[in-house]
């Protein structure tokens, strides 16, 4: 059985890795003109500082929308459809991509979800996800 | 200066040309448009050509060059997903403009449907995602564009029926065409019923995967009367950009569309109802839906029901995607959008047989890439 898609994790990243490992979300905002962004860059998207601070994520957003994939597009996600992809909306106001975990439709826009770390691979990658908030 | 002059266009057979590669389908189509130009191969001087995914080479262009044995002044090649045929376009009537080239050969295809299968080409899909943020999660195209879906629904009300329908309106009119890949009459029901792939798409909310290609030469305006048809001229071009992967796109509703259209109507001096006809890049039902409607041919949440209604078939208010569009005639890369101006090219020449739009003078042809993310218009008219 094929292994799970991985990040490419680059050079500009690591520290976001790194973070989730110990179970943290962490966020860009930049310094200079205080606009938080994702995903992680080396300048300020808006101003194109390169002063920027990366910092804890409350871990809560909203799903801006959704979609329940079963058509998986490569062999190792076959045994996971159907699977909720969802653009999230955080609390620090960028948006993320994830799947939804432990959910099924009905699913809504607006809902609120909250962070989960999924463990994936062999050097125990934690890969920020999100779940229905109870 | 006169405006540039599409001086030929053509299109392969399109669907599955088991044994044809890449550069097969590519020097089809590229001579095709040469000798419908009336015009040798040697008086081209300038070559632009795309990509092919099933057949990738980091210098096509220069290989296509080699391979047809000819050498001229500029050549490049252009990556920009289905914008790419348009911004193609776009460049060569730069070049005659400039004075740097006077005829341009724009060629695209390829062999995706035989030559990558249908599970690799779907693979294939998962690409254009971000590798770190999108991926992992399972990301390719039709999700992508389910995610815009899901969205729009919410913000206009569109609905699972009106996607259909506009597959509906795009197979009729491909019925129309000889070349077309998908001919079989579909109904409403057979969208809806069809599997789902993303929620709310289903397979027939979703582009075909073809072999096939197509190509146009762009001449400059003062040599119109040396061609062998009566010209089309390219008058007016335009882009829009706003993100490249959907988690940075500014909103799922907006994008370049509008930016791209006004520009290149706006240098052609049209408006909108000026249009023809209209040939809009449809990878996914939504997809038209949001160009159609950002554009303004019609209201936010009226596309679905202007489809229903007839109103975007061959005898309607504004006949759309006369020869079956991406869902219907076929997707093969670059040359997906390039049937769109072929197909504008042969409405403004009154050669669209059973599917003419009666007195078609002005065109306008909108290309796509990404999750519409790169976006490109055309404005064609009879010279």
């Amino acid at each position: 059985m094929e292994d799970l898609p991985q990040p490419l994790i680059g050079d500009d990243s690591h520290w976001y890795w790194d973070a989730a490992r110990q179970g943290q979300l962490l966020v860009q905002h930049c310094l200079d003109c205080s606009h938080a962004q994702f995903y992680p860059r080396e300048i300020c998207r808006t101003c194109w500082s390169s002063r920027l601070e990366p910092r804890p994520s409350t871990g809560r957003g909203t799903i801006y929308s959704y979609t329940t994939v079963h058509r998986a597009p490569l062999p190792a996600l076959r045994a996971r459809v159907p699977y909720v992809i969802a653009l999230v909306d955080l609390e620090e106001g960028v948006r993320v991509m994830s799947n939804i975990l432990g959910a099924t439709e009905p699913i809504r826009i607006g809902q609120r979800v909250r962070l989960r770390l999924e463990r994936r691979g062999p050097d125990d990658l934690a890969l920020p996800q999100f779940e229905p908030e109870t | 200066m006169k405006a540039p002059i599409v001086s030929g266009a053509y299109a392969t057979q399109v669907g599955t040309l088991p044994g044809r590669s890449t550069m097969s389908i590519l020097v089809e189509a590229g001579l095709g448009a040469v000798r419908d130009a009336g015009l040798e191969i040697g008086d081209i001087d300038g070559l632009l050509c795309a990509y092919s995914i099933s057949q990738p080479h980091p210098m096509l262009g220069s290989w296509y060059a080699e391979y047809l044995g000819v050498r001229p002044g500029f050549v490049a090649a252009v990556q920009a997903g289905g914008a790419t045929a348009c911004v193609l376009a776009m460049q060569a009537a730069a070049l005659v403009l400039a004075g740097t080239c006077r005829h341009v050969l724009v060629v695209t295809g390829e062999n995706r449907l035989s030559g990558l299968k249908r599970d690799s080409a779907v693979a294939s899909l998962a690409d254009f995602g971000h590798p770190e943020f999108e991926r992992p999660y399972g990301f390719f195209i039709p999700a992508a564009y389910a995610l815009v879906a899901h969205r729009y629904m919410h913000e206009y009300g569109t609905t699972p029926e009106q996607l259909a329908a506009v597959a509906v309106a795009h197979r009729k009119h491909a019925a129309l065409h000889p070349k077309a890949h998908m001919r079989t009459p579909i109904t409403v029901d057979d969208v809806l019923q069809s599997r789902p792939i993303a929620t709310p798409l289903h397979l027939l909310d979703c582009c075909l995967i073809s072999d096939g290609g197509g190509a146009i030469v762009v001449s400059s305006g003062d040599c119109a009367r040396d061609l062998a048809h009566r010209p089309v001229a390219l008058l007016g071009a335009g882009q829009g950009h706003t993100h490249e992967h959907i988690v940075c796109a500014p909103a799922l509703a907006e994008f370049g569309c509008r930016r791209s259209a006004d520009a290149a109507m706006g240098q052609a001096g049209v408006s909108a109802r000026d249009i023809d006809v209209a040939l809009l890049y449809d990878s996914f039902t939504i997809t038209f839906i949001v160009e159609l409607e950002a554009i303004g041919f019609c209201e936010r949440g009226e596309g679905g029901n202007a489809a229903r209604k007839g109103e975007l078939s061959v005898g309607g208010r504004l006949p759309c995607n006369t020869h079956g569009g991406l869902l219907s005639f076929g997707h093969s890369g670059a040359a997906g959008a390039m049937f769109h101006i072929v197909e504008a090219v042969d409405q403004l020449r009154g050669r669209g047989a059973e599917r003419q739009v009666h007195e078609c003078d002005t065109a306008f042809v909108h290309g796509c890439g990404g999750v519409l993310s790169a976006h490109c218009s055309l404005v064609l008219g009879r010279a």
